[in-house]
């Protein structure tokens, strides 16, 4: 069965740009394990894992999206191709939010496993929550074409979410270890919008 | 001029800005309230003035008893053996240990102990207040009751404790480092905070409580930030395809890296300094009748806060040329994770720490304590930022000759040899 031409840039892009932000994604997972004792947590302890760590897996995935193609002359020599770059880029977002989904559901369902208050509100709270902080990470990567400025700017959200806190508001990290998952939202929608706006805004370049 | 080549590199990359940016952010956010008003000695008739660590046998013994019990309950103790935390699960055998003593400091046997379902941890925790702002509440553990002999002395407690300390693998809370900071906590009286006051109000003493505040800020950002401005030097030449070229180059290894690298940290340091100088500023307008020692906040604000930078520079130099520079932000990421999230507001200065905290002005009792492990921390950093520098120079040297070529990393390591 042929896999068509998506399916082919697909395959190709999890060969040999999946590995390395999976091995990362892989590190932050077990060492969230490790830090910490997911055994039997009452609903606010529950979500610390996931909001204060796990949640740097979307950053591992989504950051790096744009990083094959860093050098200009490579992007240029992609950009000369018949299949339309961006669209490979939304490939490789689109399997990147499923990795991170299938990875925070593992822990939570870890969590389950071992007896933790945990429930439907507080995956998806861990999904957006992880999707949010690589959307920042991916933003800020596209728009000034480089990853190391991607992942600064997810450190420096972050550190913003420790010191300043509620000054946030809806668009704090930590919201599920206080006690509020409806802010999680928020957070889902503004990683999409991030997403989609860095999109738009590469496409406006292309076009200059 | 190199250095100044180098300089000017950084300083003009976007990764510099961002930089800045966040560590005036930080300290604008976080620190500059305290510059608003002069700190005013405590009122009278308060029913609460702080609390202080004092090594009161009383106190500590049962507090260290239901602790420990808490810690047997919830099966997971807390430790920082080299300055790192970990939870310890213990093994069956050292559970039964650690039952019996437990059984000889409260009277429960460990048939019971184990049968006590109802157990619930205590401790701060956050939540959310009726405006949906995150506040902090505390809450007091379930426990079974106990019973903690009266006859009991303090030197056999205290061999208890050692071998409590030994069987959850050292560092735990209540090693003789930590034991007291965590179950020997009294309310202060109004004398005592009045005398903490007085003792922050000395003119050698008052810039050092704030700078201390300063650095415990600024030293969360420079334990991770400089890392991002390091990768972004040493990839430069990877992106510009410009290595081989200077490789090829007369300048010497040592002269290359070293000048980098010290361009690199003095850059790091332009915004630390700016704000630093904007702090004591602020510090000797709000004490104008104060002779305030600059000379010694200048120091401690060197010795706390260069070596965060050094060591952070080196290590990312080091990661950035042995294996790859994104690697060398996930280990920095990690390393800065794991120090920040397990530390404590104050009392948490150890000898491997490499996020100081001592998040008040005041508390120069404790910060006093903790002077011996604070020094040795820092020189070790220094030294170890130095090893650092050296190692990357070595791997450069070998590079340029060729050992490790191919996309600049250990991975791809071949030799080539020449028949000629």
């Amino acid at each position: 069965m042929r896999k068509g031409l998506y399916g082919n840039i697909i395959v190709v892009n999890l060969k040999h740009n999946f590995p390395a932000p999976c091995a990362s994604a892989i590190g932050i997972f077990l060492l969230t394990l490790l830090l910490f004792d997911v055994t039997a947590l009452q609903a606010g302890e529950a979500a610390k894992p996931i909001e204060f760590l796990l949640c740097w897996v979307g950053v591992m995935f989504l950051t790096p999206v744009f990083l094959p193609e860093q050098n200009k002359d490579i992007r240029d020599a992609i950009c000369s191709k018949k299949v339309d770059y961006l669209k490979v880029c939304m490939l490789r977002v689109l399997y990147s939010v499923a990795a991170t989904a299938v990875f925070v559901s593992l822990f939570v369902g870890i969590m389950r496993a071992r007896e933790c208050d945990v429930n439907a509100s507080v995956l998806f709270g861990g999904i957006a929550t992880a999707l949010f902080l690589g959307a920042v990470g991916f933003a800020a990567a596209g728009i000034s074409q480089n990853t190391t400025i991607g992942y600064m700017a997810a450190f420096a959200y972050y550190l913003a979410s420790y010191g300043m806190k509620g000054k946030l508001g809806k668009f704090y990290l930590f919201s599920m270890t206080a006690g509020n998952t409806a802010d999680k939202g928020w957070l889902f929608a503004a990683a999409t919008l991030l997403i989609g706006m860095t999109f738009v805004i590469m496409k406006l370049r292309q076009k200059l | 001029m190199l250095f100044l080549k180098e300089c000017k590199k950084v300083i003009c990359s976007l990764t510099f800005v961002v930089y800045a940016v966040t560590v005036v952010v930080m300290y604008v956010t976080q620190f500059t309230d305290v510059l608003d008003a002069p700190v005013l000695p405590p009122r009278q008739g308060l029913d609460y003035y702080g609390s202080m660590a004092k090594e009161v046998p009383e106190i500590l013994m049962p507090a260290a008893a239901e602790g420990l019990v808490s810690e047997y309950l919830s099966d997971s103790y807390a430790a920082y053996p080299f300055g790192i935390y970990r939870q310890v699960k213990l093994a069956e055998s050292d559970k039964a240990k650690m039952a019996d003593i437990i059984e000889e400091l409260t009277g429960i046997s460990p048939e019971e102990l184990n049968e006590f379902e109802e157990y619930e941890a205590g401790g701060y925790s956050q939540v959310m207040d009726e405006n949906g702002n995150p506040t902090v509440e505390y809450r007091e553990a379930v426990l079974p009751e106990i019973n903690f002999p009266t006859d009991m002395s303090y030197d056999h407690f205290k061999e208890l404790m050692a071998r409590v300390d030994k069987i959850i693998g050292g560092g735990s809370k209540y090693s003789e480092t930590y034991i007291v900071e965590n179950f020997s906590r009294i309310p202060m009286t109004y004398e005592d905070a009045l005398a903490e006051y007085e003792e922050l109000m000395q003119d050698d003493s008052i810039a050092e409580g704030y700078i201390r505040l300063f650095c415990d800020y600024l030293g969360i950002v420079l334990a991770i930030m400089p890392i991002f401005v390091c990768v972004a030097l040493w990839q430069m030449d990877k992106k510009a395809q410009a290595e081989q070229l200077i490789y090829s180059r007369k300048v010497s290894t040592v002269k290359l890296v070293g000048t980098r690298y010290l361009a690199l940290v003095v850059s790091l340091v332009l915004p630390v300094l700016i704000t630093f100088f904007h702090a004591l500023a602020g510090i000797c307008m709000l004490y104008p009748d104060k002779d305030i020692a600059l000379g010694g906040a200048i120091g401690l604000a060197a010795l706390w806060l260069l070596p965060s930078i050094l060591i952070v520079a080196g290590v990312g130099t080091l990661i950035s040329e042995l294996l790859s520079p994104l690697f060398a932000i996930l280990v920095q990421g990690v390393w800065w994770y794991m120090t920040l999230e397990m530390n404590q507001l104050t009392g948490s200065i150890t000898k491997w720490t490499l996020i100081l905290r001592h998040n008040t002005l005041g508390e120069g009792w404790l910060w006093d304590s903790e002077y011996g492990d604070f020094v040795w921390n820092r020189t070790a950093y220094l030294i170890l930022s130095a090893a650092a520098v050296g190692i990357t120079m070595f791997v450069y040297e070998k590079k340029r000759k060729g050992a490790y070529y191919a996309q600049g990393t250990l991975w791809k390591h071949h030799s080539r040899k020449s028949k000629a």
